[in-house]
């Protein structure tokens, strides 16, 4: 590289003259700017758009026609918006409480000591390097209701004895999809678990053992309580996650059969893309801005719990 | 933790491997039914092995359908995201993890909390942006955003690599003479190269797997990428599962790939050093 062009010598020399306290402060700024300002202008701006939008007349085509006050949050008392609320709010329940519970077992048996379990916790982050889309598509085709496997597999086991249209009835259409949703978040919920059950020392599980302490008591009294902090983190962003998640049910129902399986993120989707109603789409995205403002708050905080811990 | 003698072993095993499985289970079917005939797919009850192993899938789906093309879109897509992270997130990361400065905790708080954010709430301004300087329909709108949204935990994950590497090395280098750009061309660059790699990767990853602003942002069938246009796949040829799940199954490899080189690193930056 020899002594470097004359171009990068002065470059140097600027950086080199530590003296002055301005540039000192300065320095590390230069650094994180294109960064910081990549950031404000992709995803902040867009955010102020979104504001922007929700108290505007907006035509079919997206172009503002001035400020019209709270006219675009009359979606929120939509009957649709209501049911797909209601939906969103049980499809995060559920996936998040089932995966984590799942989780929480699974990586109970994770972290004992056995022949192959390397493996094992390598093949089970499948669905997590998979896209969800993908992922999405294949459980369409498992769920056929004349060719995938659920319907052969329960037809054998003469559980149900015609074919049931798994995707095509409200009522069986949105378990399915939460199912789905609790594979898809399967690998991250058990590795944040495997992470907290990494962090409690051997010697509590053994003192409590001598002392009589029974294999329940000891995940109730030593596992969860040391585990707070990592699994706080995990749910968090499991929930903000699920409660975000689009491709699943856009995949397999698109909201469907009616809306039945409508959640906020694909209403928010179709009322944008499809019913050409922007306004309306920015106001139900700006309440749920303001929901995860709170989450990633709550998130923020408790994960730099967990840093300053490790 | 659970006592591990004997019996107990084995129960232990057998109830993992079961629930690993339940939970590959989606993936082999993906891979078997790419390699079924248009012919048996339909078998009932359904062939868990192919027979016969149709290899011919995947020539036909790469070279007589979209889905070649949309392969190549997704490459280009994730190449440029991966080198638009790594060139945003290094500086940064550096910074963070060598300077103590005002506002680095503010930074670092917002990269955290950034990383709640979901593409769906911000697509309506993100479109109207991209609409606005006609970045719809072009490979750029669409790696902009991905990198945006690779960017937080890029930064977060690259910054702890970094503080991982001993100052000494540095401060004996800037001994030594070099300064300022050059310190960072020939000592830090080189020292953090496993860390520059994850963080490219991680956003490939990204950019590979999205679905949402690429349903969103492109529009013409020749420009999507893989995740959309086997959707578009699926709605125009709906019974051909056999051809559908082959695309799949190429469409899988690469991020899979990737994934698992980087999965450790990527946990660790996650789950803030818990685990090791």
């Amino acid at each position: 590289m020899g002594k470097g062009a004359p171009t990068s010598s002065l470059v140097s020399r600027w950086w080199r003259r530590r003296d002055t306290p301005m540039l000192s402060t300065l320095r590390p700024w230069l650094f994180i700017a294109p960064c910081a300002l990549f950031l404000l202008l992709f995803v902040g701006y867009p955010i102020v758009l979104v504001f922007v939008t929700a108290f505007s007349r907006v035509d079919v085509l997206g172009r503002l026609h001035g400020f019209d006050g709270l006219a675009n949050f009359s979606v929120l008392i939509d009957d649709r918006f209501l049911s797909a609320l209601k939906n969103s709010l049980v499809w995060t329940t559920t996936a998040v409480l089932g995966g984590t519970v799942l989780a929480f077992l699974y990586s109970l048996v994770l972290n004992t000591r056995f022949p192959g379990r390397s493996v094992f916790r390598t093949l089970m982050l499948v669905p997590w390097a998979m896209a969800l889309p993908i992922g999405s598509l294949v459980f369409v085709w498992i769920f056929d209701d004349q060719f995938g496997f659920v319907t052969a597999f329960l037809h054998g086991l003469g559980i149900i004895s015609a074919n049931v249209s798994w995707l095509g009835a409200g009522a069986t259409a949105f378990p399915v999809l939460i199912l789905v949703a609790i594979w898809a978040s399967l690998p991250f919920v058990t590795v944040v678990c495997l992470a907290g059950l990494q962090t409690i020392p051997d010697e509590l599980h053994e003192a409590a053992s001598i002392d009589g302490a029974s294999f329940a008591q000891r995940v109730r009294f030593i596992t969860l309580p040391l585990m707070r902090p990592v699994l706080a983190v995990g749910i968090i962003l499991n929930i903000v996650g699920m409660f975000n998640s689009f491709p699943i049910v856009w995949i397999m129902t698109q909201g469907g059969p009616g809306y039945a399986t409508e959640i906020i993120p694909t209403f928010i989707f179709r009322e944008a893309f499809i019913n050409q109603d922007f306004g309306g789409a920015a106001a139900v995205s700006l309440i749920v801005f303001l929901f995860l403002l709170t989450f990633s708050i709550l998130y923020a905080r408790e994960s730099s719990v967990v840093s300053d811990r490790a | 933790m659970l006592e591990n003698r004997g019996n107990h072993t084995f129960v232990i095993a057998a109830v993992s491997l079961c629930a690993t499985l339940l939970i590959v289970f989606p993936a082999y079917v993906m891979l078997s039914t790419g390699l079924k005939s248009s012919e048996t797919i339909f078998a009932s009850p359904p062939q868990l092995v192919p027979n016969p192993v149709v290899v011919g899938n995947y020539p036909d789906v790469l070279f007589r359908s979209q889905i070649g093309s949309n392969l190549i879109n997704s490459a280009i897509l994730s190449l440029g995201t991966a080198i638009l992270v790594l060139l945003l997130a290094f500086p940064a990361a550096y910074s963070v993890a060598r300077h103590r400065f005002r506002g680095r905790r503010l930074f670092m708080f917002s990269l955290l909390a950034l990383q709640v954010f979901a593409p769906i709430t911000l697509i309506v301004g993100a479109f109207k942006l991209m609409a606005t300087y006609g970045l719809v329909d072009s490979y750029w709108g669409l790696i902009l955003m991905d990198s945006a949204f690779a960017l937080p935990f890029g930064v977060w994950l690259l910054q702890g690599y970094i503080s991982t590497i001993p100052r000494e090395i540095e401060e004996a280098a800037r001994v030594d003479g070099a300064s300022g750009l050059r310190l960072l061309a020939s000592v830090v660059v080189p020292l953090a190269l496993p860390g520059l790699a994850t963080v490219a990767m991680y956003g490939f990853v990204t950019a590979w797997n999205e679905f949402l602003f690429a349903l969103t942002l492109i529009q013409r069938d020749e420009l999507k990428p893989v995740t959309v246009g086997l959707m578009s796949f699926r709605g125009l040829y709906s019974t051909r599962w056999d051809l559908l799940m082959a695309g799949a199954t190429l469409a899988t490899i690469p991020p899979l790939i990737v994934f698992f080189v980087i999965s450790r690193s990527m946990i660790r930056g996650l789950t803030g050093g818990a685990v090791r």
